[in-house]
């Protein structure tokens, strides 16, 4: 299996031009498997286990407690399309569903683009940033989190020790490179494709 | 005493060979043992090789070795090598490998490890001399009398031009005659122009494929050449030997048009590699390689002022010109075509500036009529203008400028022989029927337009002072030995006809010796240029007056009286008063024998040139011998002449032209060769058309990549793109510094042809000067619909 | 990898003497055959080594494939007649003008002795970018140089371009849409046939192929229908020279006149598109107008409606709408 797709250039140097499709495959099957696993995890092994929580005291909850303002889901929402957009009109030319994908496609990148500068800026000034730091802490309780996975001793004490918990910062930043990625693979694209129109 | 030679429609003792198929081209030839090279090319347009790994290449079966820049001799910088580590273009050959065949070794070739690092490179000559601009060299950008150095011109100098229009900064080349400002001030008119000649691949259809071997310590080399003995004189040059240890084979030549002066560099890689892995190596050039190895003509980039009278007399020309020159070397095309702008239009102050940049694009060369045809289509349609403006006829305006013999031309204020331009353009006229066409001018017919031209143009004519070569045998045959080679000019044989009638010599009883060194040839002039007609028409001359005194001398020794008594004719000599008393030429060839001394070439002259003593000393006592300098006078410089008359129709709805007639005038002195004037005539006309119309030289600027690389995307002119008739008359009037009276006329056609159509499609545009080269399809179109031109003016290698 | 050009890598090479013969060996050797007929356009890419078929499948023996037979009305042309023949055919010259001199119009005498109607519209595209090897959209890569603001574009799209700029450069395929042909088309399940107009796929379809033929396709015949027989017709070609030159535009009308009103009309453009263009809105607007100058004019500006230019390319529009103009205007019987 390959990993990249390369290319010699006109001047037959060995050029990157992307990533293979084959590991297109290994994503679908990754993921369906996951699925599979989790499900028979959660249906078959915990699905016995008993949840470990006491009840809070329903008096101390309000109704309805707001998480996220109107204007962050908006944003959220707003970031998710982008990005679904993207993964739409970038995937389905690829496999042989022809359409005018290339208005949609930049509209969208520069929607995600000004989205992500506006996260940054809004995060590292308006929020608290370190919130999403991993510091020793995290790592600590990663590991022990790893290990209730692993031994499902309920018996160990869950750790709290920051805002979001470790893996949900993990999937974070992960998605924050590849959505970093891919904003700089498109604009480099953009410009290129810019001189073609510029006379 | 028979007709003379000269003047008589002669076929060249190669014809049969050639139309048969039983020549035999450099390509052509199999030694026992033989192997194939191949070359690797430069995929980048600079670049310093990193890695160069032939092993994998190596333990191919059939590989049998490899020839790097490493096995060259220590270069002369900046001479261009066969083979390099710094590639200066794409296509420079940077490896051979030599194969069983050729299958295995372009495998080969696609099996070494070659890693390049690119370096900044530049196509467009104006990109280097801006600001900051790339240089195409790592050493500079341009020479600076004979040392590369980096020219870079200010913003200013290029604000100063504005758009379109050539910037003019510091020069490396300049001259003047005259005072400009004077000639300006006595001007009528003025008018101004960028104009841009591209760059042309020389495209002949042989290309410079080559065959090496060494046998007891000689080199044997079969190879493409435009002249034989200066080949020869190249190669023991380039590879370090003595001129004795060069033999060197090429009896036919499929075209050259400059690009195989002295034959090619490409021609060192079989003789080392087969130095080197002791086998006869073949070195077949595709066109591909052609393309990138075998030269091309620089493009220019001008600006042209010029001054008229109310009568037509140009009062000053101010020339500035941008030349591309690829990556090596240093042309003389923008200063030759000063020369001719000088002496074409004889203005009374002209200065002339110009700039020869390097780029990373194939090398140049002269290329037929270099300097002179790119000038010719440049300022034709501006003398077109300026008549109209003036409401002068045409022709009329050429002759009114035209030079004479009297006139004098270029920097130095230079003389000629002769000039006969305006019986030229009066016999031109006359013949295409100037007048009554010119009523045509402009007229529609359905979609079509009538356009009529006139291109005059001119070139050096001529050389002096080589080395003619003859031998009577004693079987009464004359053997010439020429060292010129057959370019398909016909020269190497018409030339030898001039020893033929200085003998009366019939030409059944002639054997023209040419196209292996092995076979006694005397130095020569490069058969180039135009040189050989007046060079060796003047050596063979005096070669043959050499050996009609020896066989006066033998026949009054023999038969009495005094050696002036005798004259020689159909294979005689015999005493005037009595033409029954005389020798057979072969019976003064056996006494020549018998005497020995300077008759067989025992003795030989002091002042000929060391190749030409050894194949007389290897001819000697087989014959009487003719063996002379070419000493006759040599006071000015020989230039000829030649213009073109064209009519074309251009349909206003595709841009199409279609070149309806044309016909061609020389002043080439006396006609050597009816029919070979004529060719030389239609055949530089039609590179002309190609030049003017068709022919592409396309590069992507970003990558630096060239497109126009086969022969159907490079559009030379084919059979369809020519008029079914096309007419040659010559002026036929002697030069008096040639014996027979006899001038070149291998190059002017082409100016001339090229500028009849650039005259001929500004004519049916109504006076509209596009002023670029080539006129394809598309900017004919964009003009009469009045869209976007596809190119700015100064747009290069498109 | 050092790169050579100019000599024809190593394959295997079959010559089956019947189509079935021929259909089996591109079936079994599917995407790595490569079908030969007169070889103009394969040996070129072979030369360049750019295309490395494993199987050459050489058609020249099977004589099913050679020749013109009169068949409804029309003829049915072998895939594997060479353009000499057709030019030359003194039926088709006769009833199908606009085929015969398309067919004569195309390269050199050699060529066309050599190329065959089967061949001429199947060629590849001549976009010297990817002709050159370099990894454009239509080599698999994910560019397309020719369309930049920089490049070498005089001779590409005008129309259809997505993603690649590159055009057909067929002068036959046209005259076959306008003669409305059908092409017979064989593989290993049997035999189809579609509209010659349908045959030419552009970018949008597949950026890799010029036509609908897949690996394992053979194309065995064209069929002429006898509809349009003796109807006017004009040919033209624009090139820069007048042999052994793809055309900058090319134009193949074909109309049904009856008084002097168009009853119907089929033109057809080539070098301006990745696939010959055929003007349907043009043809619908010709349909009852009178055959004049001012039809043929007002048509011609409609032919060039929705085309976008490049860099170097401008002048194929003005050159569209003329040839399109003088082809109603001057289509003769």
């Amino acid at each position: 299996m390959e990993f990249f797709r390369t290319a010699a250039n006109p001047w037959r140097q060995n050029v990157l031009l992307g990533i293979a499709w084959d590991l297109m495959w290994v994503a679908i099957i990754a993921g369906a498997a996951f699925v599979v696993v989790h499900a028979i995890y959660v249906g078959v092994v915990s699905g016995s286990a008993e949840p470990d929580t006491a009840a809070p005291d329903p008096g101390s909850i309000p109704e309805r407690l707001e998480r996220h303002s109107m204007a962050a889901r908006l944003f959220h929402w707003l970031m998710a399309l982008s990005m679904f957009a993207l993964l739409i009109t970038a995937f389905l030319p690829v496999t042989g569903i022809q359409f005018a994908w290339v208005t949609i496609h930049w509209i969208a990148g520069m929607v995600l683009l000004l989205a992500v500068l506006y996260h940054v800026f809004h995060a590292t000034l308006k929020q608290d940033f370190w919130a999403m730091w991993i510091g020793r802490d995290e790592l600590a309780e990663g590991v022990q989190g790893l290990r209730g996975v692993f031994r499902r001793s309920a018996d160990l004490e869950k750790r709290r020790g920051a805002k979001y918990p470790l893996d949900h910062k993990l999937y974070h930043h992960v998605v924050a490179i590849v959505g970093i990625a891919a904003i700089v693979s498109g604009v480099r694209c953009t410009s290129r494709s810019g001189r073609r129109s510029g006379g | 005493m028979a007709d003379k030679l000269i003047g008589q429609d002669i076929a060249p003792p190669d014809l049969i060979a050639k139309v048969t198929g039983q020549a035999r081209y450099a390509e052509d030839f199999r030694p026992e043992g033989m192997v194939f090279a191949k070359l690797l090319p430069s995929p980048m347009p600079h670049a310093r090789v990193t890695k160069l790994d032939a092993s994998r290449a190596l333990a191919m079966p059939g590989v049998i070795g490899v020839l790097t820049a490493e096995d060259l001799p220590e270069p002369q910088a900046p001479r261009e090598q066969p083979l390099t580590n710094e590639p200066l273009y794409v296509g420079e050959p940077i490896l051979a490998l030599a194969a069983v065949d050729e299958t295995t070794a372009a495998d080969a070739i696609e099996a070494i490890d070659l890693e390049l690092e690119p370096l900044p490179f530049v196509l467009d000559p104006l990109e280097s001399l801006a600001p900051g601009g790339p240089n195409a060299r790592v050493e500079g950008n341009t020479f600076v009398g004979r040392e590369m150095a980096t020219v870079k011109w200010t913003t200013a100098d290029f604000e100063a031009a504005g758009e379109d229009e050539l910037p003019m900064g510091e020069p490396t080349a300049e001259w003047s005659v005259g005072d400009l400002d004077t000639g300006f001030a006595a001007a009528d008119l003025v008018i101004e122009e960028t104009i841009s000649h591209q760059s042309q691949t020389h495209h002949p259809l042989e290309s410079r494929s080559c065959m090496a071997y060494w046998q007891n310590g000689k080199l044997h080399l079969y190879g493409s050449t435009q002249s034989v003995a200066r080949t020869r004189a190249a190669l023991a040059d380039m590879l370090d030997l003595e001129l004795e240890d060069v033999v060197f084979v090429g009896e036919y030549c499929g075209g050259g048009f400059g690009s195989k002066i002295a034959g090619s560099p490409i021609m060192a890689v079989p003789a080392l590699l087969s130095k080197k892995i002791g086998r006869p190596v073949m070195l077949r050039v595709t066109r591909y390689e052609e393309t990138y190895i075998g030269r091309a003509r620089p493009g220019q980039q001008a600006r042209v002022k010029i001054g008229w009278r109310n009568d037509g007399k140009i009062t000053a020309i101010d020339l500035y010109m941008v030349q591309d020159h690829g990556p090596y070397g240093a042309s003389g095309d923008h200063q030759t075509a000063s020369a001719v702008a000088s002496l074409l239009y004889q203005p009374e102050a002209m200065r002339f500036r110009g700039i020869t940049l390097f780029t990373n694009t194939p090398p140049r060369s002269a290329q037929r009529q270099p300097g002179g045809a790119q000038i010719s289509p440049m300022l034709e349609p501006l003398m077109d203008r300026a008549a109209r403006e003036l409401g002068i006829d045409r022709v009329e305006m050429r002759r009114v400028n035209a030079p004479d013999s009297d006139s004098t031309f270029g920097p130095g204020e230079s003389q000629l022989t002769t000039a006969y331009v305006r019986e030229a353009l009066d016999l031109g006229a006359a013949e295409f029927g100037w007048s009554e066409k010119n009523e045509r001018s402009g007229q529609r017919n359905g979609t079509k337009v009538t356009g009529i031209g006139v291109g005059l143009s001119s070139f050096v004519g001529g050389a002096f002072g080589y080395d003619g070569l003859l031998l009577i045998r004693p079987d009464g045959n004359l053997y010439i030995h020429m060292g010129v080679g057959n370019l398909g000019t016909h020269s190497f044989a018409d030339t030898a006809r001039v020893a033929a009638d200085v003998l009366g010599m019939p030409w059944d009883r002639c054997q023209v010796i040419w196209g292996d060194t092995a076979e006694h040839l005397p130095w020569s002039c490069v058969q180039g240029g135009s040189q050989t007609a007046h060079a060796h028409s003047r050596a063979n001359h005096a070669a043959a007056t050499d050996m009609k005194r020896k066989l006066q001398e033998i026949a009054a020794q023999d038969l009495g009286g005094a050696p002036d008594a005798y004259e020689v004719a159909d294979g005689r000599v015999f005493r005037s008063s009595s033409p029954g008393t005389g020798l057979s030429f072969g019976a003064a060839a056996e006494r020549a024998i018998e005497l020995g001394g300077s008759y067989s070439g025992q003795e030989l002259p002091e002042d000929i040139h060391d190749m030409t003593t050894r194949s007389a000393q290897g001819l000697a006592g087989q014959g009487l011998m003719g063996v002379a300098k070419d000493n006759y006078a040599r006071e000015t410089g020989p230039w000829s002449f030649a213009v073109g008359f064209a009519e074309v129709e251009l349909d206003t709805e595709t841009g199409h032209v279609e070149i309806t007639d044309y016909r061609a005038v020389a002043d080439c002195g006396t006609v050597l060769h009816p029919r070979g004037a004529a060719a030389q005539a239609h055949g530089g006309g039609v590179q002309g058309f190609g030049q003017a119309r068709s022919q592409k030289w396309v590069f992507d600027p970003k990558w630096g990549v060239p497109f126009a690389h086969r022969l159907y995307t490079a559009r030379p002119p084919g059979i369809l793109d020519v008029p079914l008739e096309m007419k040659f008359a010559a002026v036929n009037l002697p030069d008096p510094q040639n014996p027979v009276g006899a001038k070149g006329i291998g190059e002017p056609p082409l100016g001339a042809g090229a500028a009849a159509i650039t005259s001929a499609i500004s004519d049916a545009l109504g006076g509209k000067c596009l002023c670029r080269t080539p006129l394809t399809t598309d900017v004919i179109l964009a003009e009469l619909e009045g869209r976007p031109q596809p190119h700015r003016r100064l747009d290069t290698h498109v | 990898m050092a790169v050579i050009r100019d000599m024809i890598p190593a394959f295997e090479l079959f010559q089956p003497a019947t189509v079935e013969d021929a259909v089996a060996l591109l079936s079994r050797y599917g995407e790595n055959a490569w079908v030969l007929a007169g070889g103009l356009d394969s040996m070129d890419w072979f030369k360049d080594r750019i295309k490395r078929p494993e199987a050459v499948v050489a058609l020249e023996q099977i004589e099913e494939l050679c020749g013109v037979r009169e068949a409804a009305g029309g003829f049915e042309i072998g895939a594997l007649t060479t353009l000499s023949e057709i030019a030359a055919h003194p039926g088709i010259s006769e009833r199908f003008r606009v085929l015969a001199e398309a067919a004569g119009h195309v390269a050199t005498p050699q060529i066309r002795n050599q190329g065959t109607i089967g061949g001429n519209i199947s060629q590849d595209t001549r976009c010297w970018y990817y002709r050159g090897g370099w990894p454009c959209y239509r080599a698999g890569g994910n560019t397309c140089y020719a369309g930049t603001s920089q490049s070498m574009n005089r001779e590409h799209a005008v129309l259809g371009a997505r993603r690649c700029v590159a055009v057909n450069a067929s002068d036959t395929a046209p005259a076959l849409i306008a003669l409305d042909a059908k092409l017979v088309i064989w593989n290993g399940r049997g035999e189809r046939v579609v509209d010659a107009e349908d045959y030419f796929i552009g970018p949008a379809t597949d950026i890799t192929r010029m036509t609908v033929l897949e690996p394992g396709d053979l194309l065995t015949a064209v069929r002429i229908p006898g509809s349009w027989a003796g109807l006017r017709f004009y040919f033209e070609k624009v090139r820069d020279r007048q042999s052994w030159d793809f055309a900058l535009v090319n134009v193949a009308t074909a109309l049904n006149v009856s008084g002097d009103r168009i009853e119907e009309a089929r033109i057809v453009v080539n070098g301006v598109a990745p696939f010959p263009v055929r003007l349907h809105e043009v043809e619908t607007a010709l349909r009852g107008r009178p055959a004049n100058e001012a039809t043929a004019s007002a048509a011609a500006e409609l032919a060039i409606e929705g085309t976008r230019v490049l860099r170097h390319n401008d002048f194929k529009l003005p050159l569209m709408r003329n040839l399109v103009r003088r082809s109603i205007r001057d289509a003769r019987a």
